[in-house]
């Protein structure tokens, strides 16, 4: 799976240019506050429709602008796709596909499957339970859509239930309306916590893999915490009968707040090192090279389910590591993987240069760099 | 969007009103009449006015109608004893067009959303169970749309009706996920009402 070109118009500082990657190594030169999140955050966009910033869409588009476009040529097993995306500060945005407008997220996905190493992912380990999910949630939804759609018809449940509840806090309906969505809350949550389950178990065992070849000694275990079992005498099989007794033992309290206390909105991922939990004790360089396992163990398990490997973002990650753990970084990666890699001095890069393509940024300005392939040539 | 005046402005403003029309389409639409004869804009705007007019609700059914009951509802030959309840009265069109379900109908005029302060109250629940008093009606199919609120309204019209001693059928998504009943096509709808189960 690669990306093979990209085009923006208007698109956050980044001037108009087209460019053309490598199958292999790209990488992305220039100094603080040029453009290069920028680029990775477009080639992002292409592949999940969301910001890495978390950021408005407007945000998106230039500054003084009114509109923006990113086109993006994509190859996945041999199929080419060409995905156009349009911004616009005052309507919806739109997607085409092979010139094709999609207009429901879940028929988008698949088309480009990304892992995205940044120095924020360390929220994941130090952050509070959403972060988890999140991570979780993105990972699973782009390879299970039935996910993807039960997760949303969940958020939706959630939030009408959640709505009854304050109405008969404030006595405006009866306590029977919760029946129906109660039933329909635990179906969805069964479906969910299962996947989380399974899909979690499959996750630790190639996540400590990683770990493990990172930092030799280290054994990572990441267990999924849901809210029925709260990690004690798990028993999947039973969760959708054990939900509704434990959730006829809340509904006062859940009245009495108006929010909906058990199901998947509220679990949780439960990582350690050597037996003991990260986020409360872990050091900052274990929270960080968790972190790097997390998104290494991500890529495995995208190729794991569509057989083939992502396009992999890796934005400042290597200002965070020593020589030492860059290179066993690097040794991580499948060495067909299409990498895209921020940086701030070519010497970061010697040792890949070899395969790769440099890209430097400057105020936007985007300029392919020849320097090393002129210095081979004349070597030899 | 100020640079439109008048009657112009009034116009666009008028047309942006409706479900589905953007700012751009508004536009669009009111060029469009412009460019007409006279005598064109009048014959849309007596349509317009003229439907307004003759178009109600059934009385018994709450579909579309000219008359005080609909079609439906006065023909002999339908089913008398199974009921497919829907959300909008253009549902039954739908469902007619499909020429899968013999019996007659009942419309909803919606489905249960407390996050938009709907409740069984709002909906024509009373009257459906009204229709069921003198027991012709021996089955519901429950045809709401595959969506959260539609499966909510299919379960609490469930545990309302069955206890009366009827059955009670869920129309059998093989309708997509999230998509409106207004999409499926014939074919799909075939299969459902084939494929209903009990709820
Ligand atoms: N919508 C926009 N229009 C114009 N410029 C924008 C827009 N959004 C962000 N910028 C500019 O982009 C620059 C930031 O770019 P970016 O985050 O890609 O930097 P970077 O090269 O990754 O820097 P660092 O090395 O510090 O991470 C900022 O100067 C910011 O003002
Ligand atoms: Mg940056
Ligand atoms: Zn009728």
């Amino acid at each position: 799976m690669n990306i093979t070109s990209l085009f923006t118009t208007n698109y956050r500082n980044i001037q108009r240019k087209e460019m053309q990657f490598s199958e292999r190594i790209n990488v992305f030169l220039g100094k603080n506050a040029q453009g290069k999140t920028n680029l990775i955050e477009a080639l992002f966009l292409i592949g999940t429709l969301k910001s890495i910033r978390r950021a408005d869409e407007s945000q998106l588009i230039q500054f003084g602008e009114q509109e923006a476009k990113l086109a993006s040529l994509v190859n996945k097993k041999g199929i080419k796709k060409e995905i156009e995306i349009y911004y616009y500060r005052d309507k919806a945005k739109r997607v085409l596909v092979n010139r094709n407008q999609i207009y429901k997220y879940a028929d988008y996905l698949g088309n480009l499957n990304i892992t995205l190493f940044s120095p924020d992912d360390l929220i994941i380990v130090k952050g509070d339970a959403s972060y988890r999910r999140r991570y979780l949630d993105m990972l699973f939804s782009q390879t299970d859509k039935a996910y993807l759609l039960d997760l949303m018809a969940y958020h939706r449940i959630l939030k009408q239930r959640n709505s009854v509840l304050k109405d008969i806090r404030s006595k405006q309906r009866q306590e029977h309306l919760l029946d129906t969505w109660d039933e329909q809350i635990c179906k969805y949550a069964n479906r969910i916590v299962q996947k989380r389950y399974k899909n979690v178990k499959f996750l630790n065992e190639i996540a400590n893999k990683m770990h493990k070849k990172l930092i030799f000694n280290e054994n990572l275990s990441i267990k999924y915490i849901d809210t029925i079992y709260c990690g004690v005498d798990e028993n999947p099989a039973e969760y959708e009968k054990d939900f509704i007794l434990k959730q006829k033992r809340v509904r006062s309290q859940e009245i009495a707040r108006g929010i909906t206390l058990l199901g998947p909105h509220r679990d949780d991922l439960e990582i350690k090192i050597n037996g003991v939990n990260t986020r409360i004790f872990g050091s900052q360089g274990q929270k960080r090279s968790v972190a790097i396992s997390l998104r290494l163990g991500e890529a495995e398990y995208i190729q794991e389910m569509y057989d083939e490997y992502p396009v992999l973002l890796l934005d400042d990650i290597f200002s965070e590591l020593d020589d030492e753990r860059k290179n066993e970084l690097l040794q991580l990666l499948r060495p067909e993987a299409q990498i895209f890699i921020t940086g701030t001095s070519l010497m970061d890069f010697q040792s890949m240069l070899r395969h790769a393509k440099v890209f430097k940024i400057q105020q936007g300005r985007i300029e392919e760099h020849h320097g090393h392939e002129k210095k081979r040539a004349q070597t030899a | 969007m100020t640079i439109y005046l008048g009657a112009l402005a009034r116009l666009i403003d008028e047309l942006g009103r409706m479900p589905g029309v953007g700012p751009k389409t508004a536009q669009r639409l009111a060029f469009y009449l412009l460019r007409q004869e006279r005598g064109e804009v009048e014959r849309l705007a007596n349509t317009l006015v003229e439907a307004k007019d003759r178009i109600r609700y059934c009385a018994t059914c709450f579909s579309l109608c000219e008359e005080e009951t609909c079609p439906i509802c006065r023909d002999a030959r339908r089913d008398a004893s199974t009921l497919c309840v829907v959300e909008e009265p253009n549902d039954v069109f739908v469902l007619e067009r499909a020429k899968v379900f013999r019996g007659r109908y009942h419309v909803l005029m919606g489905t249960l959303s407390p996050l938009d302060g709907i409740g069984p109250e709002d909906l024509k629940i009373t009257e459906l169970l009204k229709r069921l008093k003198d027991g012709t009606v021996k089955e519901i199919v429950v045809a709401t749309n595959p969506d959260v609120e539609g499966e909510a309204t299919a379960i609490y019209l469930g545990k309302l009706i069955k206890p009366l001693g009827l059955s009670v059928t869920r129309l059998a998504s093989g309708l997509p996920a999230g998509g409106d009943l207004e999409y499926a096509d014939d074919i799909t709808l075939g299969q459902a009402m084939s494929g209903r189960r009990e709820i």
